[in-house]
């Protein structure tokens, strides 16, 4: 059976892991290696890095990080990031990627979707969603959630899986940082009005908000950032919780919490 | 005497995630890993890696551009040259495929690729951890768990005659996602991506060969 997937992000500024609030403020964390090291070990599904420096500073993907991220990431690797042309997937992929994301680009550049897809096939193009409510809809927004651009996300959604994305990342920015739990009536707008996995992402406050993203959200994957930077065997906490509560996953580490109860930051009690 | 370290070629045609594969096969094995589309070196390999994302006619169309269909068939056919297909490579050693116009892939295994026909509950492409079937006793799975997970992303499969098939997944339907023939080895998933299963599963492969260089 079909796992559903477990996937930190990390959120790059500066070259330095941050986590982020409303994508307004950000606290640095640490190093990018020793987080890959720790995460392909404690039982994660994939890794995202997402570079939030690269559209703002107008420059493409750093693939001198890309390389040293990938040397020992023996899961999945989404990166992130200033990604605007098919040279620079090329670039991507062969730093050592293997599926890219892109936001901004995607919205300003819908084409560039169906390029990317035709190219290095639809399993390579993860589109990254930022939505917002704005006066009860729910909007999509870019330039790291700077910009409205008035396109409803469900519309959003429909037109990538045509255009050829593989899949979706779904992020709320009032949830970003927030603790609260995904928004799970947006995760399920989307979910419901596409045939591509959706992604969830943005306010994950306690492990148990993983479970709801997928029963309630009926999300395919769940993503979260900030959570996962708190604690020893973070997302092994989480899986063991997300199986405990009835989601299936993959149960690979040799550490299981199989007999432990966890307190909302997964630490075991 | 030491034993001569053999020589793997990632077969490079322009596509897919290569930086991923040479570093699970560097982590994994003691072998030389290069990547290239020259001839001569991968006339020097001892062993030939097709990896592969992407859409079938594209890659297809690509090897024939680069010259490289006619030498990849001389190596495995004729020289008998152990070769491990990978995803979109597994595709590509079949006779044929349905996606795309450029559908006549090497036919060093019997059979054709299909799209994966399954109902709306089914989200395509076919993307995450899936555990197999392992249908055929074989030393690739040595020292594996049962019913392995490992990453898939594909909304293709192959379909060929059971006598090939070494491992099935079910997603839907069952369909081979692990089959061997002679000297070529293919896999749906991606042994490289595929964490502590995939990486036991390229040392086994690259011991298999190392015995009989």
């Amino acid at each position: 059976m079909l796992k559903n997937r477990l996937i930190p992000i990390i959120i790059l500024k500066d070259g330095l892991i941050v986590q982020s609030f409303n994508f307004k403020r950000f606290l640095p964390i640490g190093k990018l290696k020793t987080a890959i090291d720790f995460f392909v070990n404690w039982d994660v599904d994939e890794i995202v890095i997402l570079d939030i420096d690269a559209t703002k500073q107008d420059r493409g993907p750093n693939l001198e990080v890309i390389k040293q991220a990938s040397r020992e990431c023996f899961v999945p690797l989404t990166i992130g990031g200033g990604i605007r042309s098919v040279g620079d997937i090329k670039d991507v992929l062969r730093a050592g990627a293997d599926k890219i994301s892109i936001n901004t680009y995607a919205v300003e550049n819908p084409k560039f979707i169906t390029d990317a897809a035709v190219r290095f096939g639809n399993q390579c193009v993860t589109v990254s969603i930022d939505v917002m409510n704005v006066s009860n809809q729910y909007n999509v927004f870019i330039r790291n959630g700077k910009v409205d651009t008035g396109i409803k996300a469900s519309d959003w959604a429909k037109k990538l899986e045509r255009l050829g994305a593989g899949e979706i990342l779904i992020n709320s920015i009032e949830r970003d940082g927030s603790r609260k739990g995904y928004d799970l009536k947006l995760l399920n707008l989307i979910s419901s009005n596409v045939n591509i996995p959706v992604i969830a992402c943005g306010g994950v406050g306690d492990m148990r908000h993983l479970v709801s993203g997928i029963l309630d959200g009926g999300c395919q994957a769940v993503a979260a950032a900030n959570i996962f930077q708190h604690t020893e065997h973070s997302t092994i906490a989480a899986k063991a919780i997300m199986n405990k509560l009835g989601v299936q996953v993959r149960l690979s580490s040799d550490v299981k919490y199989e007999d432990f109860d966890f307190d909302i930051f997964g630490r075991p009690i | 005497m030491p034993k001569k370290v053999p020589k793997i070629c990632i077969v490079d045609y322009g596509r897919g995630n290569i930086r991923s594969v040479i570093n699970s096969l560097e982590f994994s094995t003691d072998c030389n890993v290069c990547v290239s589309g020259n001839k001569k070196e991968l006339d020097s390999a001892d062993i030939l890696i097709l990896p592969g994302v992407g859409s079938f006619s594209d890659a297809i169309g690509n090897l024939h551009e680069l010259d490289l269909f006619d030498k990849l068939n001389d190596e495995v056919i004729n020289r008998k040259k152990p070769l491990m297909a990978i995803c979109l490579g597994m595709q590509l050693v079949m006779d044929s495929s349905e996606e795309g116009e450029l559908s006549k892939g090497f036919g060093w295994i019997p059979g054709d690729v299909r799209r994966i026909n399954v109902s709306n509950e089914y989200r395509l492409p076919h993307m995450g951890w899936d555990n197999i079937q392992i249908k055929k006793r074989s030393d690739l799975f040595k020292g594996i768990e049962q019913n392995p997970d490992f990453y898939f992303v594909h909304s293709y499969h192959v379909d060929c005659e059971e006598e090939y098939v070494v491992a099935s997944c079910n997603y839907g339907y069952e369909f081979p996602v692990a089959i061997q023939k002679d000297n070529v080895v293919a896999f749906q998933f991606h042994p490289e991506k595929s964490h502590k299963n995939g990486l036991r599963l390229l040392t086994n492969y690259v011991d298999g060969i190392k015995d009989k260089l």
